[in-house]
């Protein structure tokens, strides 16, 4: 079994954005939506992020907060925050090892 | 159609989510690519309640709609169009069979590779979306009918049908070329091609389908650009498919 994030399987790709898009503070779906397209120029459909958002919720990496209006907000929880940095700083040093490589080939 | 899709998931699943997704679909045009994946949100939240009853389930597995499907349908469709367009001359088996599949998978490329050109044309899309589906349906049941009531599958209707299929699917292509070169969603030669493609392809079939009084040596003339836009057309579709792979791959690697 790997981190919680990875054990999402299919979905570990979405909610890695989308836990993404909460670490800068509390987001609605919508919110969530726009962030994840902008910042990586790539769709992501309602019923992928609900199916994400239902499976985080399960495992506790982000919590539900009181609806504004019709609309939820989403916010990482604790656990949440510390996968997310782990997950972040292994991605981190993945792509440092392979930028190390890339400059020992070329030189 | 908000209602409609919301009501396809389970109500347990609605009593939990139905107000704030309701409210996001309110937020904008839905897109056939939107659509689409609502649909098999629909489907993973049965399948997965269930999962999620059962002991020891991980619920790794899910159906989403991405780019990447998008891509690898245009990729399967334009193939199959290769094979199947110079095959088609008599409306045959196998050349009429796979002409359908690829238009199948082509229709399902429009979809997943549609998502962001739908967010500033969305009647546009959904027209490219619309017309290729509904000469699919048209072609099978009219398809159907012939295997049913005349013992063999393509005749002469089989043949106008199948042309009927093309033309709308091609109707399709151009307007999906259109939008997506008009908008950059995805790179804009691969675009040109399956455009200049599509044009080279539908202006002689319309031609040389009207009742006109074509001079002589004119088939000859109307048969060069129709050669040019056979290959043209499935090497646009295959070069969009695989870009989209490619950008939808980038971020896949990420997680």
């Amino acid at each position: 079994m790997g981190s919680p994030i990875q054990d999402l399987g299919r979905f570990a790709e979405p909610a890695l954005l989308i836990m993404v898009s909460l670490s800068e503070g509390p987001k609605h779906g919508y919110a969530i939506m726009a962030d994840v397209e902008a910042g990586t120029g790539r769709p992501l459909g309602p019923g992928t992020l609900y199916a994400a958002l239902a499976r985080l919720e399960e495992r506790g990496l982000i919590e539900a907060l009181a609806p504004v209006e019709r609309r939820r907000p989403y916010r990482l929880t604790g656990l949440g925050a510390t996968n997310l940095k782990e997950q972040l700083k292994g991605l981190s040093e993945f792509a440092g090892l392979g930028l190390r490589r890339l400059r020992q080939a070329s030189r | 159609v908000r209602r409609f899709l919301l009501r396809l998931y389970p109500a347990a699943w609605r009593a939990r989510y139905g107000d704030e997704f309701d409210a996001l679909l309110a937020e904008r045009p839905l897109a056939p690519f939107d659509v689409a994946d609502v649909l098999l949100g629909a489907v993973d939240a049965h399948v997965h309640r269930r999962a999620a009853t059962a002991p020891a389930s991980t619920h790794r597995k899910g159906l989403t709609m991405t780019p990447r499907l998008g891509g690898q349908a245009a990729v399967v469709g334009g193939f199959l169009m290769l094979i199947g367009l110079p095959l088609t001359k008599d409306a045959t088996f196998p050349g009429a069979f796979v002409i359908l599949a690829g238009t199948g998978a082509l229709v399902v490329a429009l979809v997943g590779l549609s998502a962001f050109q739908s967010r500033q044309h969305p009647l546009l899309v959904w027209a490219a979306f619309v017309i290729p589906a509904a000469g699919i349906v048209m072609c099978c049941v009219g398809g159907a009918a012939i295997a049913l009531a005349g013992g063999q599958v393509l005749g002469e209707s089989g043949s106008r049908m199948l042309f009927l299929g093309l033309l709308t699917m091609l109707t399709g292509s151009a307007l999906f070329a259109g939008v997506t070169y008009r908008t950059g969603a995805l790179p804009r030669p691969a675009a040109g091609l399956l455009g200049l493609g599509t044009g080279l392809l539908l202006v002689p079939m319309i031609i040389g389908n009207l009742p006109l009084d074509l001079p002589v040596g004119s088939g000859t003339v109307l048969l060069v650009p129709l050669m040019v836009g056979v290959v043209a057309f499935p090497i646009g579709w295959i070069a969009l498919g695989w870009t989209a792979i490619r950008l939808d791959r980038r971020m896949a690697l990420a997680a």
